[in-house]
């Protein structure tokens, strides 16, 4: 059987880890005994541990998938937008099958729902036949498999965080916080380290609402060919059946008798500059 | 806009305002309203991938977390890029200064991989093609083609 949950789903800033744990169901009891809890009750200190025990045990198994901040923004700022629970979903996924793929042979799965868990488990069965999915909230307390699967995202997620190699080459601290939005810290980093062209180095989510929310207010303003795109094509309808206006001063050559070669290459001549 | 209302332009290449060495330009797609100086080189840092389309390799960044491909065009033969800054005088002159030189630019593409099809490299097809179509022909040319 397998457990899956994930860490930093909601930070503004830092990685997005999903983890997993495995054993075979007929050690159950033996999981059971152990002090495996959800991640978010525990203290940093005790997870360390607790995943050097996991890492150590050999009836168990563990595998993570970190997705970087940078990965996130990319696809949730697409022209085709992918969202969050997407992302989770196909992670999730993507750790069944390395499983799978490993020889693991897989009978139960348990996760930690995100969003509709009818849903989720829907896409998982569909992915997995055969296998016995449970999708269910708060799956990280319940099942001990989710839990080690907890610790071992929470442990990589905030180890990833607290050594974090910045690709840019900025001078800002490391004093991040949670990296929820709420959190002081985080808020303090946040407002200290913002540029106004660029916003902030790639460990900082842009799909976020708080980061746009600053590049916004402080930032300078960038506007998209992908977004000025979608603004047009409601324009382009409204627009349809006008009567078009004579070509009267040939300054620029873009009239109707302008060559397919140019326009083709959306050259034309200029005169004004 | 009618002819006779056409604003006047110059265009000055005085030398002496340029500076020195050459520019790494970049043509991303947006609008940064803002014409002052960037800390470019400290945030927008392009890495090369593995993938090669069209002869070319495609470059990799991202800006505002959204992800760029990059392909760099060379200048055509022949030509010269110039970054150039419009000077807005009271009356409806402009001058246009050449302040730096560029020999290479990265043009980028928000989701899509860069191609030779794309309408930059495109377009630039017609500096080798101007050549050609402006290249004064003598008579013994056109009696050659007579023949």
């Amino acid at each position: 059987m397998l457990g899956i949950d994930e860490a930093g789903r909601g930070p503004v800033l830092g990685d997005m880890v999903y983890g997993s744990a495995f054993c075979r169901v007929a050690d159950k009891e033996y999981l059971a005994q152990q002090k495996y809890a959800d991640s978010k009750t525990l203290t940093e200190d005790k997870r360390e541990r607790l995943f050097e025990l996991l890492k150590a045990d050999d009836k168990m198994g563990w595998n993570v998938d970190v997705i970087t901040p940078a990965t996130l923004s990319a696809k949730m700022l697409r022209k085709t937008k992918e969202s969050l629970n997407k992302n989770s979903h196909e992670s999730a996924a993507g750790l069944v099958q390395t499983a799978i793929d490993a020889g693991v042979n897989i009978c139960e799965i348990y996760v930690d729902t995100v969003g509709d868990p009818g849903r989720y488990q829907e896409i998982l069965e569909k992915k997995f036949p055969g296998v016995r999915c449970t999708v269910a909230p708060k799956a990280d307390s319940l099942y001990p498999i989710v839990s080690a699967a907890s610790i071992a995202a929470k442990v990589t997620r905030d180890f990833n965080l607290k050594n974090w190699c910045f690709k840019e080459s900025v001078k800002a601290s490391k004093q991040f916080g949670s990296g929820y939005p709420g959190d002081p810290d985080t808020k303090s980093w946040l407002e200290d380290n913002f540029e106004p062209h660029f916003g902030y180095p790639n460990i900082v989510r842009f799909s976020w609402a708080t980061t746009k929310k600053i590049c916004d207010e402080r930032g300078i303003d960038v506007e998209w060919e992908a977004d000025v795109e979608d603004d047009l094509k409601g324009v382009a309808t409204l627009n349809f059946g006008k009567k078009r206006s004579l070509p009267v001063a040939q300054t620029k050559s873009s009239g109707v008798n302008r060559h397919p070669y140019f326009k083709s290459r959306k050259l034309q001549r200029g005169v004004d500059f | 806009m009618d002819c006779a209302e056409a604003r006047r332009s110059h265009i000055q290449f005085s030398t002496d305002k340029l500076t020195e060495g050459k520019l790494q330009t970049h043509l991303v797609p947006c609008a940064i309203k803002s014409n002052g100086v960037a800390p470019i080189s400290q945030y927008f840092r392009p890495e090369a991938t593995d993938q090669v389309i069209d002869g070319k390799t495609v470059l990799h960044a991202a800006l505002r977390g959204r992800e760029l491909n990059g392909a760099r065009l060379g200048v055509p033969d022949g030509y010269n890029g110039y970054v150039m800054r419009s000077s807005q005088p009271a009356s409806s002159e402009t001058t246009w200064t050449a302040e730096s030189q560029f020999e290479e630019l990265t043009y980028w593409l928000h989701d899509v991989v860069p191609t030779a099809s794309d309408l930059l490299p495109r377009a630039l097809e017609w500096a080798e093609l101007a050549k050609e179509a402006h290249a004064p022909i003598s008579a013994a040319d056109v009696e050659a083609m007579m023949e």
